[in-house]
């Protein structure tokens, strides 16, 4: 019954969109006020609908309802409640239902705001094809309220590695950016359409575009903690198809943020910025048709499902259409100016695009070769992890240096005087560093020559907000902690920038630390036995089996410590859960700002003896305090009231 | 001519961009093959690197945690391939999904995996399920 109701909202929803699409557009035709305000109210129904049509699923789930097949195929009554309500998302039917609902949100709130008036059906009406795509295939290929002819009284489960925290933060955040990203397009598309070239697009959706790429780098970032916490591979990050996924629209949405700027500022870029959001638009449609098609092998496995090729038409027709478009008005894109100097902010800017984007190209690259190897030769040629590290490394590394250099020169032009000045701190500052990490024993030359760059542009960071305070204190004469908290809080888009970009360094050392110097080993312990990773003494002490909640683990005891400091006792499980055959992995890590040690117990047997993989992993705790300085800055920069606003123009006049 | 700043920087991280792709192409890639062509493939040449996805045959599997080593057969259900693993048992590895092995032929029907993925059973697993029914 319950059921019904959600499926009758989805169906309701596909005739609204339907309506909302039509109106909009006839509405434009006849310039008909009422027609449009009734197709507002059908976007604003669409919103109501799949709220009532989420809502009714989480019920189901909540309640365990199993004559729903997809309640049944994805919870069991033992289940906790917090991951019967998560199960929404861990399946194909639910998931599509969840992106629907946020994207209908994002639509009523578009609508609600409507901020450019001749622009607002436009977009409404480009969003709304899109809600109809996702709600077509929720009502005619995967219905997330299908029924069991019988109720088969019990569920079969939630996969134990989708029953962490993570997994609950992650899929949501990574739907809100991939979903957000729409809004910007829409905005971008309907400004095309009609034939407008201002950047009026640009201030009015960047919030979303910020909100976007804000929930796309949380999720990005949830996805890798799970992964090394809960995967048990010590690892987070491993080039898989679907993992670059979520990074290429980050790459390309990374890369329009910075370009619309030089927009803002210089109206230049436009066509590059118009190509941008496109790309990337497309981009988080092309990751749906990734995860859902099982084109490529990744150990995400998906079923082969026939979704797949709805998917691919969709993400095609969006990329044609907008191209099209964007093809057809490229007269009045067209632009005057040309960068001053390759020394100047502007030319840093189209630096740091060029590689944003070439390292989404390179990932791409690697990400289908396979699919475009066996459909020219035959043959199905795979490309591995080490292909994305050495293309993608030099590449992130000019990218860190940029990020150093460009607060550190002019707009325009900078002379030789103006760099010698701003260069002269950081650089020293860096060069001090590498004498020292070189005297402390850092030899590997690539690690030596990453961490350099990144202490470079750390300090050229730093140097940029301490020189603001210094100014700011002698005009005002205000001492330096008020003048350093007014100038930061009041330009709070720009320094927002700045804590982002800390916080990318912070996680780019993390980065380097955990690629060149880790430690890896595998060994066999009898009880009482001690072994030596590094620095780190453990001595194996225990075996021994518990309950937690409906599940068994298994767990050992390790004493662990540092030279004469005792750490305390590590202890890695494997849990066996009661709906699913095998033990899961659950990992031990005492992390420390230098290090994690990160240990697995693999097996055992019946003497007693345990096998363990340690693992030494340097600076890892470092990305996670980075990634989270990166979404405070965010959130920082975008946070209403006063100090949000864009500095001035610098165009010259010509 | 206009944009010339711009277009002279784009060729040139263009072409850097290439070169990177081109040598990370360099024995960074590897095909991908059924049990079948692998066979036939081991037969001619050794050495190369290469991908396949199968199952385990369950009763094949050896697993000695003191090397710790991992040997085991795949199968495609007609012909079977022998595996060396020299790492500790991955997760989910007796659970009956099919694992990615990658890795060398070091001679005929002798393969040994420098990497084993079990294909997770994720959240399309229910999906796959019902195809193949």
């Amino acid at each position: 019954m319950l059921a019904d109701i959600g499926y009758l909202s989805l169906i309701l929803s596909l005739v609204l969109c339907g309506y909302a699409v039509a109106g909009n557009i006839i509405c434009l035709k006849h310039n008909n006020r009422r027609l449009f305000d009734s197709a507002r109210g059908a976007v604003y129904a669409v919103a109501l609908l799949s709220t009532v049509a989420s809502l009714v699923l989480i019920y189901l789930l909540a309640t365990g309802d199993f004559s729903v097949t997809y309640v049944s195929e994805y919870t069991s009554s033992d289940l906790p409640f917090f991951y019967k309500i998560t199960a929404m998302w861990a399946g194909n039917a639910g998931s599509l239902l969840l992106w629907f609902w946020v994207l209908s949100i994002y639509a009523a709130v578009v609508a609600k705001g409507n901020k450019i008036k001749d622009m607002t059906p436009y977009v409404l009406g480009i969003l709304m094809v899109n809600a109809l795509f996702f709600v077509f295939v929720m009502a005619f290929l995967t219905n997330p309220f299908e029924k069991l002819p019988y109720n088969p009284g019990e569920g079969q489960g939630l996969n134990p590695m989708l029953q962490n925290p993570g997994m609950v933060i992650h899929p949501v955040t990574t739907y809100l950016g991939y979903v957000g990203f729409a809004i910007p397009f829409a905005f971008a598309m309907a400004g095309l359409i009609l034939k407008r070239s201002d950047d009026e697009w640009i201030k009015v959706t960047r919030r979303w575009t910020i909100i976007a790429w804000l929930f796309l780098t949380l999720g990005n970032l949830t996805g890798a903690q799970w992964a090394y916490e809960e995967l048990g591979w010590g690892g987070y990050w491993a080039w898989d198809p679907v993992e670059n996924a979520s990074f290429l629209p980050w790459l390309t949405g990374s890369a329009f943020l910075h370009s619309v700027m030089i927009q803002e500022r210089k109206n230049m870029l436009k066509i590059w910025n118009i190509l941008l959001i496109i790309i990337t638009f497309v981009l988080t449609l092309f990751g749906t048709f990734l995860v859902r098609s099982g084109v490529l092998t990744s150990v995400h496995a998906f079923g082969r499902s026939d979704l797949g090729k709805y998917f691919l038409a969709f993400t095609v027709a969006s990329l044609v259409a907008s191209l099209w478009l964007m093809v057809d008005r490229l007269n009045m894109l067209r632009e005057e100016k040309e960068f001053e100097s390759y020394i100047s902010k502007e030319s840093s800017f189209l630096f740091n695009n060029l590689i944003l984007v070439g390292i989404a190209f390179a990932t791409f690259w690697g990400t289908i070769f396979p699919l475009i190897s066996e459909a020219v030769t035959g043959n199905k040629i795979t490309v591995s992890i080490p292909f994305f590290n050495s293309v993608n490394a030099p590449l992130g590394l000019a990218m860190t240096l940029l990020i150093g250099i460009c607060p550190l020169i002019a707009w325009r032009k900078s002379g030789v005087k103006n760099l010698a000045e701003n260069f002269l701190a950081p650089g020293g500052a860096a060069l001090a560093f590498a004498v020292v990490a070189f005297a402390l024993g850092l030899r590997k030359p690539y690690a030596l020559l990453a961490f350099t760059i990144a202490c470079f542009s750390i300090s050229a960071t730093l140097w940029e907000v301490i020189k603001g305070v210094i100014t700011r204190k002698r005009i005002t004469g205000e001492n330096v902690l008020a003048a350093a908290g007014r100038l930061i809080t009041r330009n709070r888009r720009r320094y927002g920038g700045y804590i982002i970009h800390l916080g990318l360094l912070m996680l780019i050392v993390g980065v380097i630390g955990s690629n060149t110097y880790d430690t890896e080993m595998v060994k066999t312990l009898k009880f009482g036995e001690t072994v030596k990773v590094k620095d780190y003494t453990l001595t194996y002490q225990n075996l021994a089996e518990r309950k937690q909640g409906k599940n068994d683990a298994v767990y050992a005891d390790l004493l662990v410590s540092k030279g004469d400091k005792l750490i305390g006792t590590l202890e890695p499980e494997r849990v066996f859960y009661p709906t699913h055959p095998n033990p899961a992995t659950e990992v031990a890590i005492n992390s420390t700002l230098k290090e994690d040690l990160y240990i697995i117990l693999s097996a055992w047997d019946k003497d007693g003896s345990a096998t363990f993989k340690f693992l030494l992993n340097p600076l890892v705790a470092w990305m996670w305090i980075g990634g989270y300085v990166m979404i405070f800055g965010t959130i920082f920069a975008l946070w209403p009231g006063r100090g949000g606003a864009v500095g001035a123009k610098y165009t010259q006049r010509s | 001519m206009k944009n010339k700043k711009n277009i002279i920087a784009t060729v040139v991280v263009v072409g850097v961009l290439a070169l990177l792709i081109i040598s990370g192409m360099q024995g960074n890639t590897g095909r991908y093959l059924t049990i079948q062509e692998a066979i036939a493939d081991s037969q001619r040449e050794s050495g190369k690197y290469i991908q396949m996805e199968a199952k385990v045959v369950p009763t094949s599997v050896k697993w000695d945690p003191k090397q710790p080593q991992l040997v085991f057969d795949i199968t495609d259900g007609k012909q079977n391939i022998n595996v060396t693993f020299y790492d500790v048992k991955p997760d989910n590895f007796d659970s009956g999904y099919p694992v990615i092995v990658e890795g060398k032929f070091t001679a005929p029907g002798k393969f040994l995996a420098g990497k084993v993925l079990v294909k997770c059973p994720s959240k399309y697993e229910e999906e796959a399920k019902k195809q193949n029914q």
